[in-house]
């Protein structure tokens, strides 16, 4: 006797929790990069940079939340303890990088980024290649706080100084 | 050159900066280039203070070395 059997799906048509959904994606170009009217209707953002090169040789590679450009960003902070922190900084930014090989990334996290009563975090890895030994790499672990309660709907991404040349963007809204 | 990515629309803009947005860039370089020079001040200062402390310990050695040397034998 034969067996029937009903192929099952395997994976759910949409996402109820846990999934990831590409909001926008594209290439660096230019003096900055906005992404606005970001959806608020996710937990987390994820925003993922590949191969990013600047003009300028080893510098930095800032962002911002919401067009926020004066002081209310913490220091880029490492992880541990950190009390009785003021929010000085006016951009938040990764190691510098190479201006010509582009092997790096950047993993940028927005947890509970919608909410509207507490200030925002923000956390990063990432790795470049070091400007005076391209072979060898820069790595960050890092994390940072907004003073804001607003929800986050727009990201501005730029170089600490000159134009982006090269490199990606990928946001994620994650379930 | 700035470019702007519209999440509602999907629609990607690449324009020159309003008088706003410039000044605001400019403002930025102009903290951007203070601040690394007071970072390569701060620098220069440690390093400087290291030097100095190494010094002044070698000069400590030093008399040490000569007071034990002009100590008469018995």
């Amino acid at each position: 006797m034969g067996i029937s059997q009903t192929p099952q799906a395997l994976v759910p048509a949409a996402f109820t929790s846990g999934g990831m959904t590409e909001l926008a994606s594209g290439s660096l170009s230019g003096a900055s990069v906005s992404l606005t009217s970001i959806s608020t209707e996710y937990k987390d953002l994820k925003l993922v940079i590949r191969n990013y090169i600047c003009a300028t040789d080893a510098k930095e590679f800032s962002l911002r939340v919401n067009n926020i450009s004066t002081s209310s960003y913490q220091g880029m902070l490492n992880p541990g303890d950190h009390t009785n922190a003021g929010f000085s900084s006016t951009e938040v930014y990764t190691v510098q990088n190479d201006n010509a090989v582009g092997q790096g990334c950047i993993i940028w996290n927005f947890p509970d980024y919608a909410n509207t009563t507490t200030w925002k975090l923000i956390d990063w890895i990432s790795i470049g290649n070091n400007a005076t030994t391209t072979t060898n790499a820069n790595l960050q672990m890092r994390f940072s706080a907004v003073n804001t309660t607003n929800a986050i709907t727009r990201i501005d991404f730029f170089p600490y100084s000159g134009n982006f040349t090269s490199g990606t963007y990928i946001l994620y809204g994650v379930k | 050159m700035i470019r702007i990515h519209d999440l509602a629309t999907n629609e990607v803009i690449d324009r020159e900066m309003t008088e706003e947005e410039f000044a605001q860039y400019e403002a930025d370089q102009a903290a951007r280039i203070a601040a690394e020079a007071a970072e390569a001040e701060a620098l220069a200062a440690e390093e400087a203070a290291k030097q100095q402390a190494f010094n002044d310990a070698v000069a400590q050695a030093v008399a040490a070395i000569l007071a034990a040397q002009q100590t008469p034998q018995e």
